[in-house]
């Protein structure tokens, strides 16, 4: 669980990136976090990551406030995928996912690692990218490696009693249909098992499909949350991104799915 | 994959174990018979009879007098030198390349050891006393501590600059490096310009890089802090393998960032500041050894770095072999040697690398 109280995030400038913004993370469950760029989605999960200091409010990992002196002990059971990772040297796609496993062991991994980072790979379809040079990879490949990076980490929280939470910051963007539709399966998996799942994401349908809760964020304010049924209305969503949008049922699952609007010319 | 590459065994880390292991035994092999090298050759078989009497079976008293003079006057020393300081500019250009996170970094081009040579060099000029012990003994503390201080200030001021919101600019950093320098040479040449003719001639061939100047009594100046150096730094491969994903994605995975990015700071103007301080400018060897390394057995600092220590070693004391026999009786200063290969290594870098790093 990871519940934020009242936190408000300022730049040096005196610019408000986040106002006041309570979110309640429950395990178990995937959180969506939607918004127009610059909504202060990217800026919520780094004070939430302790990447950026908050100014004023709590931030509580299950009992525990947030301080920075707990960032090691939550290297175990906390992954953080961010956007655009610059890497400039040639390690194989292994040993990036092996970087996930530095928390839990020692100087030289062991033959569990090895297995962990391969049962990794596998679970966002790598497997055949295991020998290559991470810098010669596509786009949406280095995602997927980044990701499986993440699962390593909190492998342990997976698959055990632990708590464990998952913050990925726009997981999808460079990927094809198929894997994004895996990725976010697989993400629902690891929800099941319960882990605390925040994802940032500008696929509407896609936040509605997967998730279990939506927070629409609009100029560093919460303007609305809840279960997507609840947020994905054509009021809402109109005013959150300021273009007007229609709201049908999926054919097949009838999840709302957003259409856009299209203006007379 | 290069030619070496191909004879090695494809699980990376075997292939790691087994290059350091036949980098060992190269590096032993090349300091024996480098001993043996020189205007009077000693044969082999000789220098291992006489290396071993200082731990085994002690030699009769008339046996190998001259051999034995000429080795542990002479050769040994400068080869203890040559060794250490291989070992420990090739594993601050890896442990550099690793903090600022491109593979460009080398202690020489981004100004460390111009900063470590102004600060010596000031002490050589302005403490007379100084000079005055580093060539007749007595430990003389004085000179490395400057030069740590120079190449601490130097090292401190490129990566201040070149950093920005955790990531690290490669021009910024070169730019960097060429102002320093710049300012080094600029403020070495003021001291040359303000010097009289032994100064200078002490200054000249030092700023030259050379081993010629190292006795006992630098050896016993130099070698705590490398060997400090050298045994350290490979203890940081794990956490550099982290840091290499960048700063932020460092913390998540709980390394304390800040923290053993002054370590790293720190020992690496330790090591190029001790090392120009004994011998002064060598070049291109940071750059180059861990770059063939990569090459070899790949980016994975763990076994990247002990690996630098024992190739920089090797081919350190191979440039030196070379550069005090290829002019007999004369000698060439070694950093000539090393920046004739080492500086079109750099260029045919930058032509690999052209568009990676237009990038950056």
């Amino acid at each position: 669980m990871i519940r934020t109280e009242h936190i408000t995030v300022t730049v040096p400038s005196g610019k408000t990136l986040l106002e006041d913004v309570s979110v309640f993370l429950r395990p178990g469950e995937i959180t969506a976090v939607i918004g127009k760029n610059g909504a202060g989605k990217s800026t919520l999960l780094k004070a939430i990551t302790g990447n950026i200091a908050i100014k004023t409010g709590d931030i509580w990992y299950g009992e525990q406030v947030f301080s920075p002196d707990i960032q090691t002990q939550l290297a175990k059971v906390r992954a953080v995928v961010s956007q655009n990772v610059q890497l400039n040297f040639a390690f194989t796609v292994q040993e990036v996912v092996n970087i996930g496993r530095s928390p839990h062991s020692g100087f030289f991994g062991s033959m569990e690692d090895e297995r962990i980072v391969r049962a990794c790979l596998e679970q966002v379809d790598a497997t055949h990218l295991a020998d290559r040079d991470y810098t010669t990879l596509s786009g949406g490949e280095q995602q997927r490696v980044h990701i499986a990076r993440a699962l390593a980490q909190i492998w342990e929280s997976v698959h055990g009693d632990n708590m464990g939470y998952l913050l990925l910051d726009e997981p999808l963007a460079s990927l094809d249909i198929s894997h994004q539709h895996q990725i976010l399966d697989l993400l629902q998996s690891i929800a099941k098992n319960g882990v605390t799942v925040l994802i940032i994401i500008h696929d509407l349908n896609l936040a509605a499909q997967y998730s279990d809760q939506i927070i629409a964020l609009k100029q560093g304010v919460v303007l609305a949350s809840g279960a997507p049924e609840e947020v994905v209305k054509p009021t809402t969503i109109s005013t959150a991104f300021d273009y007007p949008v229609q709201i049908l049922p999926h054919p097949q699952s009838g999840h709302p799915m957003v259409i856009p609007v299209t203006r007379p010319a | 994959m290069p030619l070496i590459a191909r004879f090695l065994p494809k699980n990376r880390s075997v292939r790691a174990l087994v290059t350091i292991g036949l980098l060992g035994i190269a590096l032993l092999i090349t300091i024996v018979t480098s001993i043996g090298v020189g205007a009077i050759s000693i044969e082999t078989s000789t220098v291992v009879k006489v290396l071993w009497s200082k731990v085994g079976t002690e030699l009769a008293e008339d046996e190998y007098v001259q051999s034995s003079a000429i080795i542990f006057g002479i050769r040994f020393p400068r080869t203890i030198m040559a060794v250490l300081i291989g070992g420990a500019l090739s594993i601050c250009g890896a442990a550099l390349q690793g903090l600022f996170r491109n593979p460009l970094a080398d202690p020489q081009l981004i100004g460390v050891s111009g900063g470590a040579a102004l600060a010596a060099a000031a002490s050589i000029i302005w403490v007379p006393t100084v000079a005055a012990l580093s060539e007749y003994g007595d430990q003389n503390w004085f000179l490395p501590l400057a030069a740590f201080l120079g190449g601490l200030v130097s090292t401190f001021v490129v990566y201040r600059i070149s950093g920005y919101k955790g990531k690290t600019s490669v021009s910024t950093m070169l730019l960097a490096g060429i102002a320093i320098n710049a300012f080094t040479a600029a403020g070495i040449g003021y001291l040359i310009f303000t010097a009289d003719d032994n100064q200078i001639r002490d200054l000249t061939f030092w700023l030259l890089g050379s081993l010629g100047s190292s006795t006992w009594e630098t050896v016993y100046v130099a070698f705590p802090f490398l060997l400090f150096t050298i045994l350290v730094l490979p203890l940081l491969g794990k956490k550099m393998n982290v840091l290499l994903m960048g700063e932020r994605e460092a913390a998540y995975l709980g390394v304390n960032v800040e923290v053993i990015k002054r370590v790293i700071i720190v020992l690496c103007a330790l090591g190029v500041g001790v090392s120009v301080s004994v011998s002064g400018i060598i070049g291109f060897v940071g750059l180059v050894i861990p770059h063939i390394l990569r090459l070899m057995i790949g980016t994975d600092h763990r076994f990247l770095l002990p690996a630098s220590v024992l190739l920089g070693a090797l081919l350190l004391l191979a440039s030196d072999v070379l550069a005090r026999t290829i002019v007999v009786p004369a000698e060439l200063p070694i950093g000539i040697v090393t920046a004739f290969a080492g500086a079109p290594f750099f260029l045919w870098l930058l032509l690999r690398n052209r568009t990676a790093i237009h990038s950056l």
